[in-house]
């Protein structure tokens, strides 16, 4: 996230982080022999697409916002592991592969465009004056959110679904309710930054075709990245990936496939809606979220980020000072330093019986003849 | 040709000249230096391609008597586990004196101490009678305790008091030990002897057995150092100049380990069995303890000394694990940490030369500054992490593999400790290399042709070792499969003496030896 944006884009859409996904799914025998471990997987999943929805939905910084929707998406992901749907979890790796780096690229461009700005707050009706960008950032915003055809649609809605059609109701409507939030702050973003008038005096500049060639192809693949998995169990993907995953668990019931479609188009696209309203019709943003009132901890990442810091300060650095200085120092050298002391105050006692005086001496050897006398005397 | 005589007694050539010539220019003492230490690695070369790779037994012997009425022989050979510390002695060697180059009182001596320094280190992994070995050992203290008592830093005589009474402390004992191992020798074929191979048929009783370990091991412990009798390191680290602290760390330490595995485990297998579940507790300890004391620590020098017991606990660890993997990682480790270790001390001199200081806090954003030495110290630094591709990961992989086989909480463990490495690296590497260059360090120039010569060859075997592994491992294989073998399955000679393990260790014994050796694993 602190990273230039083409590393942003390639840790945070591409590899690095997606590299847990694919382990769990790679090795999926050994989560399916534990028998408990994908439960774990899903019940975490779920708790993080929450998590990082919540929290991007308070960020300012544009960056921040990206960096949490991945968190959030990758609990999809999970999810998905967790429901042993193999193929959508894939599937959606690589929607969201192209989407995010879309996303974290064109955020570069506004960064570049606006001398290094990142706070939402100070931009505005940036399209004017970065109208290509603008494009681009839209389609991977719509794509996030999951609006109909896009690539994110499919793959978000493969997970969701399949969590009804299993009959796990309860995650079904999280994983609904998540879905509308990432269709909330993906809106925020796209209407904070381009759309509505400018808030500050920055003036921003189109990036050069060379920034925004590579775009348009990210671009095309998260408008039709979808393609790869039309369907839940035989798209192109899922069909590709079965001689591994193995075929999928049976649907058990739940809502009929069209419904479910209609109620996560509807979704998303009502999100992106009600962000167009709150933050695209010139309606006081800072009001909403002074009467909510849930903006800091929202900001804060609910404090995760504090908590490990503060562990980390207090916890870590505290045992290893008391490690390093009281052990290590004082225990354990300084046992080390007493063996030496003793030996040298035990010397200096046999010191003092060399006093260097005649006097001494002569006292010391007629005390020991008298001492010799008296003992033969007494012996015979 | 005798190769190992020749190498051992080659460095004490320079001496006689370094000493008689009392009005020698510095530059004349630097030149011989680095002379004789260049011509005994050249001259060890000759003892790498004489060695056969597949035989697990001592090569190039030479045995000639010496004392007569004490029984003391010079015999000398070499094996699987010392043919690499003896290269590495000779390697790093010139690169300690030309590390020394800007030492200016008494080069001459300082120049002789190192010779001689080099002498008793190459006759202690050489010396197969315990005898030779004890004095070899000995002869070490003394050049170190000049190198640090006479140029080192402020608080120089306290470190060198203090590593020379600490290890002389361990010295008595194993002086002791030998004795009483040559006063049990007479019923032996051959007589009264101090000879490691003649004295591993001796028989001893359990308790004798498990005392004389003792007194090995601690005096062993001392020098590896292992958990707690390491507070002597960071202050001999600190205090010591560059050179000192590469030898230090380089080699010093490793005659500890060697002497575990070459006495300890060869002399007394059924005491080793007995007390090596106490002494990976003590590796495991000295991993993880020396591990966090490293992260709060403000020296560099004195994080580095502590990164030295945490690789130690490794060695140890690996050693005592019993199985090939561990046996041998726990050697390959001692190489690796001897050439990271020292890559990284050398570094630390040179950023000290410039900055002349040793404090993380003042330091900060010199890579912008120097960024050849920055970058370099970053590979030495990745190195000692045990990023895969670079020599370490092999190692540490091994010993926590080794480790896994016979003691799973051991490996759980020791691998946590590997985290932490990176931790306290990586971030010392941040503290003093990125950032914002403090005022006063802004105009210090990169490194000079000096420095890339001694850090060249360093970093380039940290590559080959990471890549090519075999190249070490298929010569250390056969002995340590040797030595875990001989522990793992006691020779019938005394099968009296082992009641406790003879049950246990028989269901090892195939495995060990099916297991045939490490070198098919490579990154």
């Amino acid at each position: 996230m602190e990273g230039p944006s083409p590393v942003s884009a390639l840790i945070h859409a591409a590899t690095m982080v997606t590299a847990g996904v694919y382990l769990v799914v790679r090795a999926h025998l050994l989560f399916e022999i534990s028998g408990v471990a994908l439960t774990v997987v899903l019940v975490v999943g779920l708790v993080t697409l929450l998590y990082g929805a919540l929290a991007a939905l308070g960020q300012d910084d544009l960056k921040r916002v990206l960096a949490y929707s991945t968190i959030s998406q990758l609990g999809y992901m999970f999810v998905a592991a967790g429901m042993r749907l193999y193929g959508a979890a894939i599937l959606m790796l690589v929607a969201h592969a192209f989407y995010k780096a879309l996303l974290f690229l064109t955020a570069g461009n506004v960064m570049h465009g606006l001398d290094g700005e990142l706070d939402m707050k100070k931009m505005g009706g940036v399209r004017r004056s970065m109208p290509i960008t603008a494009v681009l950032f839209t389609i991977g915003a719509l794509a996030l959110a999951g609006v109909p055809p896009l690539a994110g649609f499919f793959a978000k809605d493969h997970i969701v679904n399949f969590a009804d059609q299993t009959g796990r109701t309860a995650v079904y409507l999280l994983a609904l309710a998540g879905a509308f939030i990432s269709a909330l702050y993906a809106g925020r973003a796209a209407f904070l930054v381009f759309f509505g008038t400018p808030r500050s005096d920055l003036r921003g500049h189109e990036a050069p075709p060379i920034m925004n060639t590579p775009l348009a192809v990210l671009a095309f693949g998260a408008a039709t990245g979808g393609l790869l998995g039309l369907s839940t169990e035989n798209g192109t993907l899922q069909e590709f990936l079965e001689p591994v995953t193995g075929p999928l668990a049976h649907i058990t019931g739940g809502l009929s496939e069209p419904v479910l479609i209609s109620i996560a188009a509807v979704v998303a696209i009502a999100g992106v809606v009600l962000a167009g309203y709150v933050w695209g019709t010139g309606y006081d943003w800072m009001v909403l979220r002074q009467r909510l009132g849930v903006q800091p901890a929202m900001e804060a990442g609910f404090g995760i980020d504090a908590l490990f810091g503060a562990v980390n300060e207090i916890a870590g650095k505290g045992a290893a000072r008391f490690l390093a200085f009281t052990v290590d120092r004082r225990w354990i050298d300084g046992v080390v330093n007493g063996v030496g002391a003793g030996a040298r105050s035990l010397a200096g006692l046999g010191r003092r019986i060399q006093t260097g005086f005649v006097r001494t001496y002569a006292l010391a050897l007629f005390m020991g003849a008298a001492g010799i006398l008296l003992y033969l005397g007494w012996r015979f | 040709m005798r190769w190992l005589s020749l190498t051992i007694f080659l460095p004490l050539v320079g001496v006689p000249f370094l000493l008689a010539a009392r009005d020698l220019p510095d530059r004349w003492s630097r030149g011989i230096g680095l002379l004789v230490t260049v011509a005994a690695f050249l001259v060890s070369l000759g003892i790498l391609a004489n060695f056969h790779a597949g035989d697990p037994g001592y090569q190039l012997t030479e045995s000639v008597t010496w004392v007569k009425a004490l029984h003391l022989r010079y015999s000398v050979g070499v094996d699987g586990i010392s043919l690499f510390m003896v290269l590495l002695t000779t390697f790093l060697m010139p690169l300690a004196v030309l590390a020394s180059w800007k030492v200016d009182s008494n080069v001459r001596l300082f120049m002789a101490s190192m010779l001689v320094l080099e002498t008793a280190m190459l006759g202690s992994f050489l010396s197969l009678d315990l005898l030779l070995f004890f004095l070899f050992f000995e002869a070490i203290l003394f050049p170190m305790y000049l190198i640090i008592g006479a140029w080192g830093g402020e608080r120089r005589i306290y470190a060198a008091v203090k590593f020379f009474l600490y290890t002389m402390a361990g010295s008595a004992l194993l002086l002791v030990a030998i004795l009483f191992l040559f006063s049990r020798s007479g019923s032996l074929p051959g007589g009264p002897t101090f000879d490691v191979r003649s004295l591993a048929h001796l028989e001893l009783s359990t308790t004798a057995g498990r005392w004389l370990f003792l007194a090995f091991f601690v005096a062993f412990a001392v020098k590896v150092p292992v958990f707690p009798l390491h507070t002597w390191l960071p202050d001999a680290h600190t205090e010591a100049p560059t050179a000192g602290s590469v030898l230090l760390a380089g080699v010093l330490l490793k005659v500890g380990a060697y002497g575990l595995i070459r006495f300890n485990l060869s002399l007394f297998p059924e005491a080793s069995h007995y007390f090596a579940d106490l002494i990976s507790i003590l590796a495991v300890i000295g991993i993880i303890y020396g591990s966090v004391v490293a992260l709060i620590q403000s020296d560099i020098k004195r994080l580095v000394a502590y990164s030295s017991v945490a690789h130690l606990g490794f060695v140890v660890l690996g050693i005592f694990a019993f199985t090939l993997q561990g046996t041998s990682g726990g050697v390959l480790q001692m190489i690796n940490h001897g050439l990271s270790t020292a890559g990284l001390f050398l570094i630390v001199g040179m950023v000290y030369e410039r900055t002349h200081t040793r404090e993380l806090g003042e330091l900060g954003g010199l890579a912008k500054v120097m960024p050849w030495l920055a970058g370099c110290f970053l590979v030495v630094v990745l190195a000692s992490i045990g990023l895969p591709g670079l020599n370490n990961f092999v190692g540490e992989f091994l010993v926590v593999l080794g480790t896994m086989i016979s003691n799973v909480g051991f490996g759980v463990l020791a691998a946590s400790g590997i985290v932490l490495g990176a931790i306290y690296l990586l971030w010392s590497y941040q503290r003093a290399m990125l950032g914002e260059v403090p005022e006063e360090h802004s105009g210090h120039g990169d490194l000079s042709v000096r420095e890339v010569a001694i850090l060249a060859p360093v970093i380039a075997l940290l590559v080959v070792f990471g890549l090519r592994p075999n190249l070490l491992l298929e010569r250390i294989d056969p002995t340590t499969n040797a030595v875990v073998h001989r522990i793992e399955c006691p020779p019938p000679a005394v099968p009296s003496a082992l009641p406790s393990v003879s049950t246990g260790s028989a269901e090892g014994c195939p495995e060990v030896a099916a297991a045939g050796s490490t070198a098919g694993v490579s990154p």
